[in-house]
């Protein structure tokens, strides 16, 4: 049985506690696949079988608890580690760090479109210190956003969702590299700014 | 700077494959008739929450539970427990899986078993 039929049938026996408990240690870094559960768990809601709004919320809230414990344990510890692995010495490392913290809004907000990869802006944006009203705000909100589709697709396809997993991971996966792409041209096109000045 | 930018061509070209694969995907879904226009979501939307159709039988699976079966394909809730003989005190809050594993019968025996009971029970309604 792979790990997803596991969790379907964690979802089936104790509903909105395992969707919490998935969704946390997935935003949190562990490769859970909590998109294609959410897919189920949509269609699940088009049967009937349980709330959509309730599914939502919860998946929202333990999305944004667990990008709130990966920023809170950078935040702590991240300057130590930095300081043990000499990243400050290194010159790209010192222009991402101001990069990110100048546009600290938008990248937190896009990057909850990333995937697997928004643990990692959540543990760069407690690095470099991003403050956690503008953190949370935006990941709040990009965290009502990213369920939703998932969901929302499930919800949608119905008796026919594991049709669509493979597409929704297509479709997760085009979103994130246009996601990366987007924040690296960004970097990019201001570096060049600061260059010819 | 340079290397960023051949970070960026690299990319963009992911990017292109992976939109190529999610046309030729489309086009499967297409091909197997499970989206076609529009006709698929109003169909999903008038018919939500309404029971699954025996013929449908097919899609029980092992990690699913007998309480869920029975929503799905809007059966008596103790009708599977009678048609297998369910003795497991956390029936329907138990999974297909956990239920053979414990009677020692094999998943598919079992899938075969509660298929042909869904099959039985809209027959004789």
């Amino acid at each position: 049985m792979n790990i997803l039929n596991e969790l379907l049938s964690y979802v089936l026996l104790y509903k909105y506690a395992t969707i919490a408990i998935v969704v946390y240690f997935a935003a949190i870094i562990l490769p859970l696949p909590s998109n294609a559960m959410l897919l189920a768990v949509g269609a699940f809601a088009s049967q009937g079988y349980i709330s959509f709004w309730g599914a939502l919320t919860t998946a929202v809230i333990a999305n944004t608890l667990g990008d709130c414990t990966d920023y809170w344990i950078t935040h702590h510890f991240g300057e130590r580690v930095t300081r043990i692995l000499h990243l400050h010495k290194f010159k790209f490392y010192n222009q991402l760090q101001e990069e990110l913290r100048t546009d600290a809004a938008i990248t937190v907000f896009i990057t909850r479109f990333a995937g697997s990869l928004s643990p990692v802006a959540n543990f760069l944006a407690g690095l470099v210190r991003v403050p956690f009203k503008i953190f949370l705000i935006n990941d709040f909100l990009g965290n009502i956003i990213e369920p939703f589709g998932a969901l929302a697709l499930g919800y949608a396809a119905g008796d026919y969702w594991s049709n669509f997993s493979g597409t929704l991971e297509l479709i997760a996966a085009i979103v994130a590299v246009a996601i990366i792409i987007f924040v690296l041209a960004r970097i990019y096109r201001r570096m060049m700014k600061r260059y010819e000045r | 700077m340079k290397y960023l930018r051949w970070i960026l061509s690299g990319l963009i070209a992911i990017l292109v494959i992976l939109l190529v694969f999610l046309f030729v995907q489309y086009q499967s879904l297409r091909r197997a008739q499970i989206i076609s226009d529009h006709e698929f979501l109003r169909s999903q939307i008038l018919e939500r929450h309404a029971p699954l159709p025996p013929s449908e039988a097919s899609v029980v699976r092992s990690w699913m539970t007998f309480d869920y079966i029975n929503k799905i394909f809007g059966l008596p809730s103790d009708y599977l427990k009678t048609q297998l003989t369910i003795s497991d005190l956390r029936y329907p809050r138990l999974t297909v899986a956990t239920y053979a594993g414990s009677v020692g019968i094999d998943q598919a025996t079992m899938l075969n078993n509660i298929e042909n009971a869904i099959h039985n029970y809209t027959t004789a309604t």
